[in-house]
């Protein structure tokens, strides 16, 4: 009984205390999703509005900042640039309101950048998540009975299975006699544009931009301990097409109300 | 180990329950001023409530009762409020003296204390033992504990022995050799945000030999009430006040510049600059206008109080306006940008009045604020989307 009570009080300590909650870091990009299409579509009474109604204050020009404090959460410094092509984007930090503690490892920032796009991403063995535009073409393959069955010898609805608008369910090979079924969703989000320095994770989001990026610096050249800024960028696509302009401008409270990134797949016109 | 368990179940009860001395303490007015546990942060309020319990205003050098502080964060003001002690919260047959500083951002009127020093000194003598003044002492530090307890979640509490209570109206007084230092976060009563305060606290003993050769043992004990929300002392006001004007500053510089152009740099007296500025700025607002090949743009008198006309109103590739030259010259700057959207609010985007929202109203204001360009610009290129 004895060791069992003890067992449970070490349990409910490291589930409490040992891993760092980093669910908020969602929030924040969120708001910064909010803030650079806010700026690009220069609806600055509903930025001001906006920066108000979350907590940003400013204490240097061209500058917002959010903690919470007291908290051990981090805060959120941004600033507004703008490039040499006159687009404005944001260049963001995460950092604690002790500056004491701001010293960030090579290890650190991976932590926290995982956690930034975690929610963006949900992918796992049993789900895959895929862009809206390619998703909608592999689809209409497996509808139109176009693409290849992933598994050998089998009839072509063993291996996939439209389960609705967003989602399908494809049969994948584990090893040689094993096979799994993962369910593929379709997303706002994709990390294609990458290269070789940076690492660029793409939101085909709402408003008239046609899509917003958010862009780190590649750290896997360092060596894990080492010192680097907590620093990435936000950037969008100008809107330059008619069908851009022709999109309704972002809706703030209906995005905002979204608990999920891909509640609403908002590429998907029809 | 049943006992175990109810001591870890008992545990939170006893910690978040008031002390019954704390909660008999705190009903006192006379310990509210004392302790700064009043609920007010007003210091005129603060001040009048400190005068009905018998506590004097002290008048400096100058024989003012503020003295005028040029801080980092802008200028502030303090007063200083002071007390015999005379039984009461205090050990029987007390003898001593209350000194209590505000810190405040002016006006008096509608000033918000930010932080207060208090210093409470006891004599030991023969009717008042080192040990009742020691209880005394215990008992308040308690209950100030319990307040910041009960108010806030403490983060930090550190002993500093960097020469504590520096401020200017304690300098000729008595040496602090350490400050017990608490950081903690609570609720602030003006935001209504979580903010952080410190609260400091130090005593001292000091024996003080008379003119006839007697002494006395003094006993000090100093507390600070520091409302402030980052160290070096902003107060949670001014934080939020400066934090306004900065925003407003950079937001306007957003606004002012219009595709890479200040709108303040274009010249009201080129027509053409102005509207081409206007152009570009429906682009940018992604509002649809057809292709204009030709502006005519002029200054010409027209009637008195007609500052400027639109005359290609549905005449889709011409821009044609009129500027009333005698009207323009003793408008401001913002009027005239105001006026000139309106007209090619007309001219190119075919709006009537009644469409767009107020920049396309038909009576024109005396005058107008940037402000008021801005949102109404705003309003009206978006009614077009």
């Amino acid at each position: 009984m004895k060791k069992l009570f003890l067992f449970l009080l070490t349990l409910i300590y490291f589930q409490s205390f040992g891993q760092k909650n980093y669910d908020y870091l969602n929030d924040y990009l969120k708001e910064l999703v909010v803030i650079q299409s806010l700026i690009t579509e220069n609806r600055i009474t509903d930025l001001s509005n906006f920066l108000d109604e979350h907590s940003y204050i400013s204490l240097k020009e061209n500058t917002f900042s959010k903690f919470e404090i007291g908290s051990e959460k981090l805060g959120v410094n941004f600033s507004i640039n703008t490039n040499s092509k006159n687009k404005r984007f944001l260049v963001v930090n995460l950092m604690y309101q002790d500056f004491e503690k701001n010293n960030f490892t090579v290890n650190d920032v991976q932590i926290l950048r995982y956690n930034l796009m975690r929610q963006t991403k949900a992918t796992s063995k049993e789900t895959f998540k895929l862009i809206w535009s390619f998703f909608k073409d592999t689809k209409k393959g497996i509808e139109d009975k176009t693409v290849q069955g992933v598994a050998k010898d089998s009839s072509y609805y063993d291996n996939f299975k439209i389960i609705d608008r967003y989602s399908y369910k494809e049969r994948l090979r584990e090893n040689n006699d094993n096979y799994f079924w993962q369910t593929v969703k379709a997303s706002n989000w994709t990390d294609m544009l990458g290269g070789e320095k940076f690492s660029v994770h793409s939101f085909v989001g709402p408003g008239k931009m046609p899509f917003i990026n958010i862009v780190f610096f590649k750290l896997n050249k360092f060596e894990s301990s080492k010192e680097v800024p907590t620093t990435f960028t936000i950037r969008t696509s100008q809107f330059n097409s008619d069908d851009d302009k022709n999109k309704a401008p972002f809706n703030v409270d209906f995005f905002m109300s979204l608990k999920n990134w891909d509640d609403v797949i908002w590429s998907d016109n029809n | 180990m049943k006992l175990f368990l109810l001591y870890v179940l008992c545990t939170p009860f006893f910690i978040f329950s008031q002390s019954r001395d704390f909660k008999k303490l705190s009903k006192s007015t006379q310990i509210q001023i004392l302790t700064d546990t009043y609920k007010s942060v007003g210091v005129s309020e603060i001040v009048s409530l400190a005068i009905e319990n018998g506590y004097e205003l002290y008048k400096n050098d100058e024989n003012q009762v503020f003295s005028d502080f040029n801080g980092s964060v802008g200028a502030f003001k303090s007063l200083t409020l002071f007390k015999n002690i005379k039984g009461g919260f205090f050990p029987p047959n007390s003898v001593g003296l209350i000194i209590k500083n505000l810190f405040f951002n002016p006006p008096f009127e509608k000033g918000i204390v930010f932080s207060s020093i208090t210093q409470i000194s006891l004599i030991e003598y023969e009717n008042v033992s080192s040990k009742q003044i020691d209880n005394f002492q215990k008992r308040l530090i308690s209950f100030l504990d319990e307040d910041i307890r009960l108010k806030g979640l403490e983060i930090s509490k550190t002993n500093v022995y960097d020469s504590p209570f520096k401020h200017a109206n304690f300098s000729g007084g008595p040496k602090y050799s350490y400050t017990n230092k608490i950081k903690y976060t609570a609720i602030s009563g003006v935001n209504k945000i979580p903010s952080e305060f410190t609260f400091k606290v130090s005593k001292r003993k000091e024996f003080l030999t008379n003119k006839d050769g007697s002494g006395d043992n003094y006993h000090y004990l100093i507390y600070e009430t520091n409302l402030a929300m980052f160290e070096g002392g902003l107060s949670v006001n001014n934080l939020f006040e400066k934090s306004r004007g900065i925003k407003k500053k950079t937001l306007d510089n957003l606004r002012f510049n219009i595709g890479g152009e200040n709108i303040k740099d274009i010249n009201i007296y080129d027509l053409k600059e102005m509207i081409n500025l206007f152009l570009k700025d429906c682009k940018l607002n992604n509002v649809k206008f057809p292709d204009v090949k030709e502006i005519t743009s002029t200054f010409e008198p027209l009637d008195d109080g007609v500052l400027a006309i639109a005359l290609g109103m549905f005449e889709d590739n011409k821009i044609i306006i009129k500027v009333n030259p005698k009207e323009w010259s003793k408008a401001s700057d913002v009027k005239r940008w105001y006026i000139l959207y309106h007209e090619l609010g007309h001219d190119v985007l075919n709006l009537k009045h009644g469409e767009g929202g107020k920049m396309m109203f038909n009576y024109s204001d005396k005058e107008y604020t940037w402000d008021d360009f801005f949102i109404d610009k705003e309003y009206m290129f978006n009614s077009l989307n």
